[in-house]
């Protein structure tokens, strides 16, 4: 069991998201914008963290530039969910600091399966 | 002493010298010795002086001691007091003293015998006379006193006081004689020096006239042979007395004898030569004489071609057409030495110049060109000359009758043809025939000339037609040389270049217009590399090149053509084409592809995402019906988002078609609030009418979408509820409406971007609100498609208020200044035909207020029926009736058949544009829908009155219109 954040602005995908991964036996916080998000992440240690791109207040991006700012989180695993999906989009988000991306539409089942190699280390 | 002689003889120098010395010598010694006499003459006399005046002084003494005793003893006689007998005799001792120190003094006779006589008479005075009286007196014998006076006392005192006068006088001629004798001495000697300077100027005259005579006789004699040689006189002069002197002049009269002497003999050989040069002078002189003639010629002939240089050079120092033809006529006027002249173009404008002419006779001549002299030229193409008497208005204060020769020129082209005519005129005299043969000689350079300008002048015609094509394309083109230097510019490329003036730009060097163009835009080398690679390497297969001007905020797209003549490369066409607009739409494009695939991801990552849960997982009932739920709205949402995408898609590209009529606000209003009712509990719904006015000219359903959007805004953006208020009233001719609410409100900051397409207010109490973004960009497109505005204000958490204006659909006004023409309409009765329900009520509305009489009827037939009953003074008529088969025109028609109501004007009122259709079948007027309500009463109005005019009479009625 993991301890997971899930920071979307959409209620729907956030049902989604927690549905599935609370299946999964994983333990979800969840945050609907950029700024809910951070306070979480000071406040918590997440085996991973999963954002939106784009957000109220903060955008994904900005949370995870802050974050990497944060003394003790800088190696705490964030992975960025977008429908920003272009190759330059990706390769913005993972030269920010994020450690991991997906792509907008996803599928529930591929999230699951990558968050568990992830989780276990699987998933460079 | 004959060694001196000799010294003195071998100069004249010597001897002058000598002379004035001597002459020196015995002045100052002269004057010295006059000097000395004078002086001891003047001590002398000075001595003596000393002497009289020392005797005077003392023999004056004398007197007054004397004189001072006598008046002592006197008074002692008379007044007996003792100081005076005291005194006595100290004058007694004065007078001795006196007498003592005149002793010394004295030199002369009369002095001694004075002293003597003066002594006995102090002997007898003071030794016996005074004594006795003395004591003749102290003794009380005046008697005796008396006697004593008597007896020689008195006498003697003034025979002594006598002497000493006389002694006295003698003193004082003395000095006189004394002075007078130093005069004369002085006046002796001064005479004495004068004649002395006399003589030795005599002397020295004397000796100067023997010198003068010594040297200046020879030399007198040497000037006259001299002079007599000069004359070239024969002389033959002794000159040996003189050659044998010693002196200069000897040596002078030596020297000339040799010069005679060679004169002499130089002067024959000079004599033989001159006679040789005189022949020879004779022969240059005749020889000057030919080249002087030849000269003249010369002078004239380079004075004939340097006018013909000038004339030649006028021809070609420029193309400009007057500017030649001036210089052509200056300087024909002065090669033929005419007076006036004239050169005429046979072109449309009959360009001409002039020289010495009136402006009248210039035009004289211009109006009679095909019909005066010169037409012969036209027919013969030869130049002639004319004779003829000077017209008095010619000839100034001349009286005589005089003469005036014409010439006639024309200046053939190579067809043969007449280009040009000189006519010049020359009071001087007549022209020869060689002179007209120059003439035409130089004719024929004025018509090349002439042909280059009109070369010139066509090849410039099309350059500028050129330039006037390049600059009416919209890009800018730029043709570059081989070398890279700027040819050819147009408008656009100067614009571009930020430069003022074509010329500012062509011929500009590589370098320059390069790096002018470089700073403008934002590519720098990158631009740079790209035109080098063309101009200089020849890559002409290069893809157009894009940059920025960011000045000027356009972005510009250039390609390059290379351009060849002969197979040979010339150089290259840029051509710069504004790429803004296009730049910008396919930026937006991309812009709205990714937000619009944003939008749409999220709700497709929902529907795909439960609906794999449910095909891959056990769930339990009531997760699968939350889940279908799910699925269903996200579906109606994409659904939504669809329609309004679309919808704004057809909006912003004008495609969207809007069915306008006449429609109530308030009634569509109501209708939407219905249909939102139904979504709400919390919410109260409020309708403030508050004018009556409400109907605009629209499209019903857009409209609805407005209202329908703001509403349903309302209620989802005050999630607590509350009243929702609609607001109808009127502005200023709009028709304004207010939705508000008392929700969330709006931060100020996001107010400006409310009406963009997907902007959505990012704040935290918002984002649990569906919606697509929009709603409100939906609302703007439409408002303005209805040219009415849309705005907003609003509180953060009082709530928003959203204002809808648009524009009142106008009536007639019914003021008291058209009280006149509402009493005509009010007895006008009016039969309105229309199927349209809303349109039929706004219609007689809008008649009624005017002041019609309306009655409406909706069929064709039913139309012609009631007309037929009620004849109507006009009918408005649709086309389009629906209901029946009998249209507008069928009633048109019908009417117009009939002969009884053929009269009553018929103003169409169509959605058709068949104006052409409609006027042929007789309707007096054609309003094409929509049309405002105003402009019907107003044509009506105008038609009546135009009746009125024709003859037919309206009673007015007295009833108020309104």
């Amino acid at each position: 069991m993991a301890k997971i954040l899930l920071a979307e602005d959409e209620e729907v995908l956030r049902m989604l998201v927690v549905d599935t991964l609370e299946d999964e036996g994983h333990d979800i916080d969840e945050a609907c914008d950029g700024e809910e998000a951070l306070e979480l992440i000071k406040q918590n240690d997440y085996d991973l963290i999963l954002l939106d791109y784009m957000m109220p207040i903060y955008t994904g991006l900005e949370v995870i530039q802050q974050v990497r700012q944060m003394p003790d989180k800088k190696h705490v695993k964030i992975m960025m969910l977008s429908a920003k999906s272009q190759q330059a989009d990706q390769q913005r988000v993972l030269d920010a600091g994020a450690d991991y991306f997906m792509a907008k539409p996803y599928s529930p089942l591929e999230l699951v399966q990558r968050i568990e190699a992830i989780l276990h280390g699987e998933d460079a | 002493m004959e060694k001196m002689r000799n010294y003195f003889r071998q100069s004249l120098a010597r001897q002058f010298v000598a002379l004035v010395t001597s002459f020196l010598f015995i002045f100052v010694i002269g004057s010295a010795s006059l000097f000395s006499y004078q002086s001891s003459l003047t001590t002398s006399f000075e001595q003596k002086k000393e002497q009289i005046e020392t005797k005077m002084k003392y023999a004056q003494e004398i007197e007054r001691a004397f004189n001072q005793a006598f008046s002592d003893a006197r008074g002692y006689l008379a007044f007996n007091r003792k100081e005076f007998k005291l005194s006595i005799f100290r004058e007694q001792e004065n007078v001795q003293t006196a007498l003592d120190a005149l002793e010394l003094a004295a030199t002369t006779k009369d002095d001694t015998q004075y002293i003597l006589k003066a002594r006995q008479f102090a002997n007898y005075y003071f030794g016996t006379l005074v004594p006795q009286a003395i004591e003749a007196f102290e003794n009380g014998n005046i008697q005796k006193v008396l006697s004593l006076s008597e007896n020689g006392g008195t006498a003697s005192i003034e025979q002594f006081q006598f002497q000493m006068k006389t002694y006295k006088n003698k003193l004082t001629e003395q000095l006189d004689r004394e002075f007078q004798q130093l005069r004369d001495d002085q006046t002796k000697a001064q005479t004495a020096f004068i004649l002395f300077i006399f003589t030795i100027l005599t002397i020295l005259i004397t000796i100067a006239r023997i010198m003068m005579k010594k040297i200046g006789r020879p030399l007198n004699a040497l000037a006259v042979v001299a002079e007599k040689i000069a004359k070239d006189e024969q002389v033959v002069y002794d000159m040996r007395e003189t050659t044998n002197r010693e002196d200069e002049i000897g040596k002078l009269a030596t020297a000339f004898k040799k010069m005679l002497t060679s004169i002499q003999e130089k002067e024959e050989s000079l004599m033989a030569h001159n006679e040789e040069l005189m022949a020879q002078q004779d022969e240059l002189e005749f020889q000057q004489a030919e080249l002087e003639q030849a000269l003249e010629t010369m002078q004239a002939r380079e004075q004939q071609l340097k006018r013909r240089n000038d004339f030649i050079n006028g021809l070609s120092n420029s193309l400009d057409k007057q500017e030649v033809l001036n210089s052509i006529v200056m300087h024909m006027a002065r090669v033929m030495e005419a007076d006036r002249g004239m050169i005429v173009l046979m072109n449309d404008e009959k360009t001409h110049a002039t020289f010495g002419l009136s402006e009248y006779g210039v035009e004289q001549f211009l109006t009679y060109i095909y019909n005066g002299l010169h037409q012969r030229l036209f027919e013969q193409k030869k130049p002639f000359m004319l004779k003829r008497e000077v017209a008095a208005s010619e000839k100034g204060y001349h009286e005589e009758t005089m003469f005036v020769h014409d010439v006639f020129l024309p200046v053939l082209s190579n067809e043969n043809d007449v280009q040009a005519i000189l006519v010049f005129s020359r009071f001087g005299g007549p022209f020869s025939d060689e002179d007209i043969q120059e003439y035409v000689g130089l004719t024929k350079q004025i018509s090349i000339s002439l042909q280059k300008i009109a070369l010139y002048e066509q090849s410039e015609r099309a350059r500028e037609t050129v330039q006037h094509i390049l600059n009416t394309v919209q890009e800018g083109i730029h043709f570059v040389d081989q070398n890279g230097n700027s040819m050819i510019v147009n408008k656009q490329m100067v614009a571009l270049l930020q430069k003022q003036s074509i010329a500012e730009l062509e011929g500009a060097s590589y370098e320059r217009w390069v790096r002018d163009l470089v700073e403008q835009s934002d590519a720098g080398e990158k631009l740079c590399d790209y035109l080098r690679a063309i101009i200089f390497n020849g890559d002409e297969e290069r893809e157009p090149f894009v940059y920025h001007l960011p000045q000027k905020r356009k972005v510009i797209q250039v390609y390059a053509k290379p351009l060849y003549r002969n197979g040979e490369r010339q150089g290259t066409v840029f051509v710069h084409r504004d790429i803004t607009k296009e730049f910008e739409v396919d930026q937006m494009k991309s812009e709205f592809v990714s937000t619009v695939s944003h939008e749409l991801r999220t709700p497709l990552s929902s529907v795909l995402g439960f609906t794999e849960l449910m095909l891959t997982k056990e769930l339990k009932p009531e997760r699968q019906k939350k889940y279908l739920t799910t699925i269903y709205q996200e579906a109606k949402r994409l659904t939504a988002l669809i329609n309004d995408f679309l919808d704004v898609q057809r909006m912003e590209s004008g495609k969207q078609t809007y069915d306008k009529k006449y429609e109530d606000v308030v009634a569509i209003i109501e209708s939407v609030i219905e249909t939102q009712k139904v979504n709400t509990t919390i919410h109260q719904f409020h309708v403030q009418k508050e004018t009556n006015k409400t109907t605009v000219l629209g499209d019903r359903d857009k409209l609805a979408q407005v209202f329908t959007n703001l509403i349903s805004n309302a209620i989802k953006y005050s999630p607590e509820g509350g009243n929702i208020t609609v607001r109808i009233y009127e502005r200023g001719n709009r028709l304004c409406v207010d939705v508000q609410d008392e929700g969330l409100g709006i931060p100020e900051e996001a107010i400006p971007n409310l009406f963009t397409k997907f902007y959505r207010v990012d704040n935290s109490d918002r984002r649990r609100i569906g919606g697509t973004g929009l709603g409100l960009a939906i609302v703007k497109e439409i408002v303005k498609a209805h040219e009415g505005e849309v705005s907003v204000t609003s509180e953060l958490k009082k709530g928003s208020t959203f204002t809808v204006s648009l524009p009142l659909v106008v009536m007639a006004n019914t003021g008291d200044d058209e009280r006149e023409t509402d009493e005509k309409q009010a007895h006008a009765h009016v039969i309105i035909v229309e199927d349209d329900e809303n349109l039929a009520a706004l219609l007689e509305a809008e008649l009624k207020d005017s002041g019609f009489r309306v009655k409406l009827v909706k069929e064709g037939k039913e139309a012609i029926e009631l007309i037929q009953k009620e004849k109507p003074d006009a009918v408005v008529l649709d086309i389009m009736l629906e209901e029946h088969d009998t249209s507008g025109w069928d009633v048109l028609k019908a009417l117009k058949q009939n002969e009884e109501l053929a009269h009553i004007p018929i103003i169409i009122s169509s959605a058709l544009e068949e104006r052409e259709k409609g006027m042929a079948l007789g309707a007096n007027s054609y309003l094409v829908k929509p049309y405002q309500p105003s402009q019907l009463s107003k044509t009506i109005l105008q038609m009546l009155l135009n009746k009125e005019r024709q003859g037919e009479i309206f009673v007015p009625l007295n009833e108020e219109a309104n």
